[in-house]
Formats: C-alpha cells, structure tokens, sequence
C-alpha cells in the first residue's frame, strides 16, 4: 500500500470505554478545579484533558473567545478595582460569566463529534466548572492584592 | 586514545542538553529571589544594611551548601551500578580505558550542579555590597561549596561502584551524606567540638564551610578552614580511587538473589500478590531505623542541651525527621515498583492475563501500602506520643496551637504520601533510569512549593519595595504557601492517575523511550503561529 493510499484511510475509532472514562474524570477535575486558587492543578488537567478527548473523537477545538474573555475581564476588573469601584468588579465578574456559559453552551450545540460520545456533557461541565475556577482564581488574587494595597 | 574520554563525552552531552540551561537558570533566579526578598525584608527597616547582607549571606551559603551536597550525592549515586546491572560495563573495559577515566567520566556529570552553582554566586556576591560580607568570606565560601560538591560526588561514586541495584546504592548514598552531614549540623545546632574531637569537623566539608562562614556563626566550634578543606578534598580523591579500584574488581559481579516468593494470597487482585511476593520489604527493619533515628536525635538533643532538651524543638526535628524518611521509601518504593517488572518482563505477561492496567496499578499500591503499613503506624504512634507530650509541656491553652500545627503537618504528610505514590508510579514508568524518576518526584512533591514560595516573596518583596509589609502580608505568604502546597500536590497527583490510566499499556510497552528535547511552551506557539500564516498564505512563508 503506497504512502498516499495509508494517508487517506479513516483514522481508527475511538474506544467508547475509554472516552466516557475520560469524560468523567475531566468533569471531576472540573469540579475540584472550580475551588478558587487550590485548585489551579486540575484546571489545567481538565483542559488539557478537553482537548485530548475532543482530538480522539474529531471534535473541533475553538478556544480562543473563551481566553480572550477571560483575560479581558479580569484586566477589566482589574481597572474597576485600582479606581475604586467594586460594583464594576461585581458586574464585570457577571457578564463575563453569562457570556462564557453561553460560549461554552453555543459550543457544546454547534460542535458535532464524529465519534459517539455519551458522556460529552460531562466533559463540557468539566470545562466550563475549570475555566471558572481559573476566573475565580484570578479575580481572588486581585482581591488579595486590593486588600493588602488598602492596609 | 584522548585523555580521559569519557569525561570529555559527558561534557559535552551536558553542554548540548537543554535542561542543563534552564537548570542553570532556575537555580540563579532561585538564588536571586532569596536574596531580594531578604534584602527588601530587610530594607523594611528592622536591618541596617550590613546585617540584611550577612543575613542574606548566611541563608544563600546554607541553602547552597545543602542543595549542591544533597545533588551532587543523588546524580552520582547510580552511574556506574546502572552501567552494571545493563552490563555495559564490561564492555566499557574491554576497550583501553582504566578504572579512573570511567569514575572520573561520571564525576563530569556534577558539571550541571556546579554550573547552577556558579550561576547563584552573583547573587551570593552581591551581599559584600551591603557590608558585613568581606571578599575573603565570599571566596572561603565559594571554594567549601565546590569542594562540597567534589566530596559528596566522590562519596556517591565510590557508593555506586561497590553496589548492584539502585535502592542499595541510594540508601548507603544517603546514609553516608548523613553521616558527613552530622558533625556540621550538630556544631551548628550548638554542640562543641573541642580537642581531638574537632577532627570529627575536620574530616568533613561541613568544617571547612562552617570556617568559612567566619565570623557570622560566632557560637560554633570551628576548625582551620584551611586544613579542613585540603583533609576532606584528599578525602574525596581517596574516595575516588578506591571508586577506579572498585569498578574494575567488581564488574562481572552477580546480580543478588531475588527475594523468595511468599505463598501468602493477598487479597482478590493476583497483581497484589504478585507485586507483594517480590517488593515485599520486611517491616522490622524499616521500624528498628526508625526507632534509631528517634533515638539519635534525643542523643544529640541531650548533648547538646543537658538541661533543656525535652523541649519542642527535639520533638519538631523527630516529627519531620520520620516524616522525611518515610516520604522518601514511600517515593523509592513507587518509583522501583513498576520498571523493575517491566525490566524484567513480569509486566509484558502480566499485561497478556485478562489483568488490566488498572488492577495492575491497583495491585502495586496495595503492594507499597502493605509494605510501608507499620512504618506509618510507627510514625503515627511517635506523632500521638509527641503531641500529648508537647501539650503537656506547653499547658491546655498554649498547647492548642501545636495541636493544630501537629495536625496540619499530619495531614500534609499523608497527603504527601498519597501523592508521592502515584506519582514516583507515574515517573517510574515514564524515565528509564530510576535514579531520575526518583529524583524527579521528590523534587515536584518536595521541593516544588518551597521554591515557589521563594520567587513569590521575592515579587512580594519587590512590589511593596519592602516598606509597608504589615502582618497582613505575613498571612497572605502563609495562605500562598498552603494554596501551592495543595495545588502542587492535587496537580501532580491527578496528572500522575490520569495519565497512568489512560497510557498504561503504551508506558509498559516503551522499554527505553529516548526523552523528547524540551521546548518552552512559546516555541510551540511561534510555530502554530507560522503554520496558521502558512495556511492564510503559502507563498508569503
């Protein structure tokens, strides 16, 4: 068989086993994720975790609004609380939440895996619990540095 | 043929290694944290200048010393009983090199500690700035760490020229850097050395370091920095060449005979079993150490304070003493549990039963609960023992406090434990040499936070430019301290289970994976970068 001919086979089917096991286990680290700061660990596993599952069941990857809001938001309560203004922190923390459960919401309907995965809710929970952990994260070493500034 | 070969080979695979400048850079931003931090502490106003830079000095020189000791001991532990138990060795001396060129080629790989060493001495010289600090004091130092180095790797080599398999070679290594650790710490805890007893210092680098320190440590016995550092430097060549003598005496030496196979059924999980038959430590001597260890220490507590040694400093020392120790069989056991089955072919077999890889690795963890159970139960019992002590001696209210520092360490130690067992597991399966996945998941598990929390009070000390640091910020480096902890801990344990299960049959089947070269993670995405410009426009790449 020439190179060109393997190249255009069908990649192998992902194990089901294997893919629902790994959902949820991304959805538990989600979910210890979401603990503000302690658990910045398993944030990270429960991305990198997304990313591998959505590579295995040919799920496209599109990310980049979720970070460029995130970072956005957190520059902007940033701002709100070097001038003062808490309510700009509080409101800023609650549009950037609505907005990120409808990103990930708008992806988990729009993203169709090739392959059959009956735990990809899970795996989109774990997501989003993760990335509001990191959110959280962010905004309470904000907090931090704002109450040590005004002591 | 060149002189000394292999040597030269070593020397340029460290040059051309990656990690060899991102260590180098770790340790001197390590090394320039610390002395930022304590500079800007000491700028708060509490300190003149000159005693925040003999302070600074003093912490710098001290972690140093340690850091490069306890290094120099681990790289070359293993070298050359590795190159044994894979029987190249023997075809290492069929050529025309002797015993020197190759002990002395593996002492070529400390060259990583001293460049990482060399690389924090700027940051070690900036104190004389400041005062307090002469530049004899800076040179004495820098001249006793390196020695340290060369002493300590010395010990390593000669350890693992006369050894077979890793956990001899890194147990005698340890109780030897123990053993010349000793007469250093127990000066610096206060115990004096005088007449012939100062040979006792003398022998050892930790004299001529503790010489070098000069007039910042006044309370300790010191000897002649100078002969101190020519005795322990011959020290360390003696060592070297009983090492060359060694490695051509016992090259073709035989394997030890494995430990015979208890009968006992452990349990439903036949992995259990199995693992358990051959892993299997037995536990008197593990707990007559420990006991040991508990009675060295309220020795050297009653010599060095007759009078007030039933204190809670001794019960401190033996609480994280038995800690450290059992941490560290617990690391060692994960990370030999696995590759010496899958060395041996135990794991290919295992892995063609109807056994999947999670009985497999549940077998294995009950194999090292069981082997380390009464050791814990020992440690458990010392803890309980100490604590009602320690309440006793402090009252009821005063001793709430220790009761909660006691548990807070208790919990961290199990904690450890748990974390520690996946991930020597993890590392274990992931590195050929054993020597490196041990070294890896102590430095993750142990040493991981305690550096973050010093690069994290050096930007705290940074950013308030040292005034205005109130209690506040005392508890916020605490509460930072404790969110490293558990999230180091939490990140590399759930890395460790997510990626032995996923993986496990391709990491039992990798006999040897060659290390991918490391890139830092900008690299990747400079070349994503290029691709997606590549995608958009072909012709303009």
């Amino acid at each position: 068989m020439s190179a060109a001919a393997i190249e255009s086979l069908p990649p192998p089917p992902a194990d089901p086993v294997r893919v629902i096991n790994r959902s949820v286990r991304c959805f538990i680290f989600g979910v210890v994720g979401a603990v503000p700061c302690f658990g910045l660990g398993m944030v990270w596993l429960a991305f990198k975790l997304y990313r591998d599952i959505a590579a295995e069941t040919g799920e496209p990857v599109k990310l980049y609004p979720l970070y460029l809001t995130s970072v956005s938001g957190v520059c902007l309560a940033a701002a709100c609380g070097v001038n003062d203004l808490p309510t700009g922190v509080l409101a800023d923390a609650i549009v950037l939440a609505v907005l990120q459960f409808l990103f990930i919401r708008q992806q988990y309907v729009r993203n169709a895996p090739t392959e059959w995965n009956p735990a990809r809710h899970l795996m989109y929970w774990g997501l989003g619990l993760a990335n509001l952990g990191s959110i959280l994260s962010a905004l309470t070493v904000l907090l931090v540095i704002y109450v040590l500034l005004q002591t | 043929m060149n002189f000394l070969p292999i040597a030269i080979r070593e020397l340029q695979v460290t040059a051309r290694r990656a990690m060899t400048y991102y260590w180098r850079s770790l340790s001197a931003l390590n090394a320039a944290a610390i002395a930022l931090g304590f500079l800007f502490v000491g700028f708060s106003g509490g300190l003149t200048a000159s005693t925040a830079g003999e302070m600074t000095f003093q912490v710098l020189s001290c972690l140093g010393y340690g850091m490069a000791a306890g290094a120099a001991v681990i790289i070359t532990d293993d070298c050359i009983s590795e190159e044994r138990r894979e029987g190249t060795l023997g075809f290492l001396l069929l050529t025309d090199l002797r015993g020197y060129d190759i002990v002395l080629g593996k002492l070529a790989r400390i060259s990583v500690t001293v460049y990482c060493m060399v690389a924090a001495f700027p940051a070690l010289g900036f104190t004389m700035l400041l005062g307090g600090v002469s530049v004899g004091d800076f040179a004495k130092v820098a001249l006793s760490v390196l020695n340290a180095i060369f002493f300590f790797s010395a010990l390593g080599l000669l350890v693992s020229a006369c050894s077979w398999n890793v956990r001899t070679s890194f147990s005698a290594a340890l109780v030897g850097f123990s053993l010349f650790s000793a007469p250093m710490m127990a000066s610096i805890l206060g115990l004096n050395f005088s007449g012939p007893w100062i040979a006792l210092l003398l022998a050892t680098p930790g004299g001529a370091f503790l010489a070098a320190l000069g007039s910042s440590l006044m309370t300790v016995s010191k000897p002649d920095f100078f002969w101190s550092l020519v005795v322990s430097h011959a020290l360390g060549w003696l060592f070297i060449a009983a090492a060359s003598r060694m490695v051509v005496r016992n090259f073709a030496r035989e394997a030890p005979q494995s430990t015979t196979r208890s009968k006992a059924a452990l349990g439903p999980n036949p992995a259990a079993a199995l693992y358990a038959s051959t892993t299997e430590q037995k536990p008197r001597p593990l707990v007559l150490m420990l006991a040991l260890l508990v009675v060295m220490i309220v020795v050297t507590a009653m010599l060095i304070d007759p009078m007030g040694w039933y204190d809670i400093p001794t019960f401190a020392f033996i609480v994280l003493g038995l800690h450290l120790i059992l941490k560290y069989w617990t690391a060692h056991a994960a990370c030999r549990s696995l590759p010496s089955r899958r060395q041996s072919g135990e794991l290919e077999i295992l892995l063609t039963t109807p056994l999947d890889g999670d009985a497999i690795l549940l077998g294995s963890t009950t194999a090292i609960k069981r082997q380390l159970f009464w050791p814990f139960l020992f440690v458990v019992a010392v803890d309980g023992v100490l604590l009602i002590l320690g309440w006793h001696k402090l009252g009821l209210w005063a001793g709430f406090a220790f009761a909660w520092v006691m548990l807070f360490e208790f919990l961290w130690f199990v904690g450890n434990l748990y974390t520690l067992t996946w991930v020597g597991l993890f590392m274990g399966m992931k590195y050929s040499s054993q020597a490196k996945a041990l070294g890896r998941t102590i430095f993750c598990i142990l040493f991981l936070p305690w550096s973050v929390l010093a690069i994290s009070a050096a930007f705290v000390g940074i950013a308030t430019m040292g005034s205005n640091l109130s209690p506040a910020t005392g508890v916020v480096t605490a509460g930072e301290f404790l969110v490293g902890l558990v999230a180091c801990n939490l990140g590399f344990c759930g890395w460790a289970v997510s990626e032995l299960r996923d993986r496990f049959r391709l990491l039992a089947a990798s006999q040897a994976e060659p290390p991918k070269p490391w890139a830092p993670p900008w690299k990747h995405m400079i070349e994503k970068l290029r691709f997606w410009r590549w995608k958009r426009s072909p012709q303009s790449v």
